[in-house]
């Protein structure tokens, strides 16, 4: 099976579904962005990655203008919220492939 | 400031810059079959990124795996990852890292409770009485063997509560200094509480920086914030130069 990266058709319920974990103790997926600040870190050229990316890319903005239409593009806390429905919704999506 | 914001999270997706994480804190026994079943699932589809493996790929910005790669992550030096998490890891094959609370480790075995509800360290109903909650020093010593050791400060503290140079040396330089004594290997990255990112306080951030960490990890990222042979990073074998 190939990807999809079909957003999720339910993202309002991934989100109270997410929003509903025991933190405490079940384990939260997430996409972590890589950075460099020191401005070092090359072009990357792993062709998995480059794939993948930019379909969940577009899938954040997606989730984003459904849950978080009114966060601003600073506000970590909606970024946050935003990732962890990605996750929950495309975390396997490529490793089903 | 940092400008980790939507716009650039999108962007480090769309140029492929971005890894899997799965965030853990306690492991009761209680739900080891739970985490058992869960990561022989991501190890079947992901492969383990290991220290050497980030470093490779923010030097050539290529992942050497062979699937997507992931981490699963054990914060706070729960006993129950060293006795619950760490076993299932190791018969699974899986390198995990681990985020330690120093001084909950420190802590005396009567006072780690009080410690804990002190601190932000949330604990699971099932374990409330236990005599011990945090691993001891053997056993991060144990747990480096085969997965990556980092402070997660030294008291699980916030990033505008460390100011002076007393509250610096407890929550960032000793913690690194105690994991690099008992593990023998290089506490190459650091986390605050809540997952502050580099780049909203210049004071911490130099600290941080300036303690030898080279990676810090947060809610939404991990920044590289020096490279492997700038001035305080600890000596380690790096077959490559940085960028």
């Amino acid at each position: 099976m190939n990807p999809s990266y079909t957003p999720h058709p339910d993202a309002a319920g991934v989100l109270a579904d997410c929003e509903q974990r025991a933190l405490e103790r079940e384990g939260i997926p997430m996409f972590l962005a890589l950075e460099d600040p020191t401005g070092a870190l090359p072009a990357v050229r792993d062709g998995r990655a480059l794939a993948e990316g930019p379909e969940l890319s577009r899938l954040t903005g997606h989730y984003r203008e459904l849950l978080r239409p009114e966060a601003g593009d600073s506000d970590l806390k909606s970024l946050a919220s935003v990732i962890t429905v990605l996750a929950r919704a495309h975390f396997d999506e490529e490793g089903r492939s | 400031m940092t400008d980790h914001g939507f716009e650039q999270h999108r962007t480090a997706l769309r140029e492929g810059r971005y890894l899997r994480v799965v965030n853990y804190h306690n492991t009761p026994h209680s739900m080891a079959g739970q985490l058992r079943e869960e990561l022989a699932a991501y190890a079947a589809s992901f492969a383990c990124v290991t220290l050497e493996d980030l470093d490779h790929f923010y030097a050539t910005g290529e992942w050497r795996l062979d699937r997507p790669g992931f981490i699963p992550v054990f914060y706070e030096g729960y006993l129950n990852n060293a006795t619950v998490a760490a076993p299932i890891c190791d018969e699974l094959g899986i390198v995990a890292w681990f985020p330690v609370i120093t001084r909950f480790i420190d802590c005396p075995v009567p006072d780690q409770r009080a410690f804990a509800e002190a601190h932000h360290i949330d604990l699971v109903e099932e374990e409330l009485a236990a005599d011990r909650l945090a691993m001891t020093w053997d056993e991060v010593a144990a747990i480096a063997e085969r997965h990556v050791v980092i402070p997660h400060t030294g008291s699980h503290e916030q990033i505008a509560k460390v100011r002076t140079a007393e509250d610096v040396e407890r929550e960032i330089l000793k913690p690194r200094r105690d994991v690099e004594r008992v593990t023998g290997r290089e506490a190459a990255a650091f986390v605050w509480l809540y997952g502050t990112p580099h780049g909203t306080s210049p004071d911490q951030d130099a600290a941080v920086r300036d303690a030898g960490y080279r990676y810090q990890i947060s809610n939404t990222m991990i920044q590289r914030i020096a490279c492997p042979f700038r001035a305080g990073a600890s000596p380690r074998p790096v077959s490559r130069t940085c960028r």
